[in-house]
């Protein structure tokens, strides 16, 4: 749930490309990503930048990424 | 908190975790200097206590950072490469951070119990409330 309205998974050509293999994997969008769907361009974008630095995609491994990824959030005191 | 969960899904016992999310959630409020000493009272390794001293003058004073800074992460055995990286993911997860808060993402249901665990307050609760959509 957001503050926003939110398009559909498949509601248009990019968006059903960007988020194929979440369905694929028969799994929902991540809220956090979901809530990009407005802007498919910026979807695009982040995903992108998420694959290279995060999920196991930087140099520092897995276990460290999700360390400073749990770190900052608290920091932050994001819920999400 | 989703990434706490995949931190215990990496191998990072639970309690330490909970332990990590409570003392940075309630001294990120305060500051460096209260973060930094709430890492003392975790049982750290070296490398990862260096690193985390970094994570919180980034996150929470990134105008204060000085190349010493730096320096601690490659004293510590980062080469430059991994020093960059942490900055990457830092930066990564405040940009998400703010996604989340600026437009009321809130945690899906499956992750509630697990969420509820990490917070010695009624956190839950109030995220609920927080994230609810006033009819206009």
């Amino acid at each position: 749930m957001a503050w926003i309205d939110l398009p559909g998974d498949e509601d248009s050509p990019r968006l059903a490309r960007l988020t194929r293999s979440y369905r694929a994997e028969g799994r929902p969008v991540p809220a956090v990503v979901a809530i990009m769907k407005p802007s498919p361009r910026t979807l695009r974008a982040v995903l992108q930048l998420n694959t290279a630095v995060t999920f196991g995609g930087s140099v520092l491994g897995r276990r460290t990424e999700e360390l400073i990824a749990t770190s900052v959030s608290a920091l932050n005191d994001c819920f999400y | 908190m989703s990434h706490a969960g995949f931190l215990r899904d990496e191998g990072e016992p639970q309690e330490r975790v909970i332990a990590l999310v409570r003392a940075l959630t309630s001294a990120g409020e305060h500051g460096v200097e209260a973060a930094t000493a709430a890492l003392e009272d975790l049982s750290l390794g070296d490398r990862d206590r260096v690193l985390l001293d970094y994570v919180v003058r980034l996150t929470l004073a990134p105008r204060g950072l000085r190349r010493d800074d730096l320096q601690d992460l490659l004293r510590a055995g980062l080469s430059e490469r991994e020093a960059h990286d942490v900055v990457h993911v830092v930066c990564c997860f405040s940009y998400m951070n703010r996604l989340a808060d600026g437009l009321g993402v809130t945690l899906p249901e499956d992750r509630w119990a697990w969420a509820s665990s990490l917070y010695d307050r009624p956190a839950l609760a109030q995220h609920r409330a927080w994230g609810a959509r006033d009819p206009r």
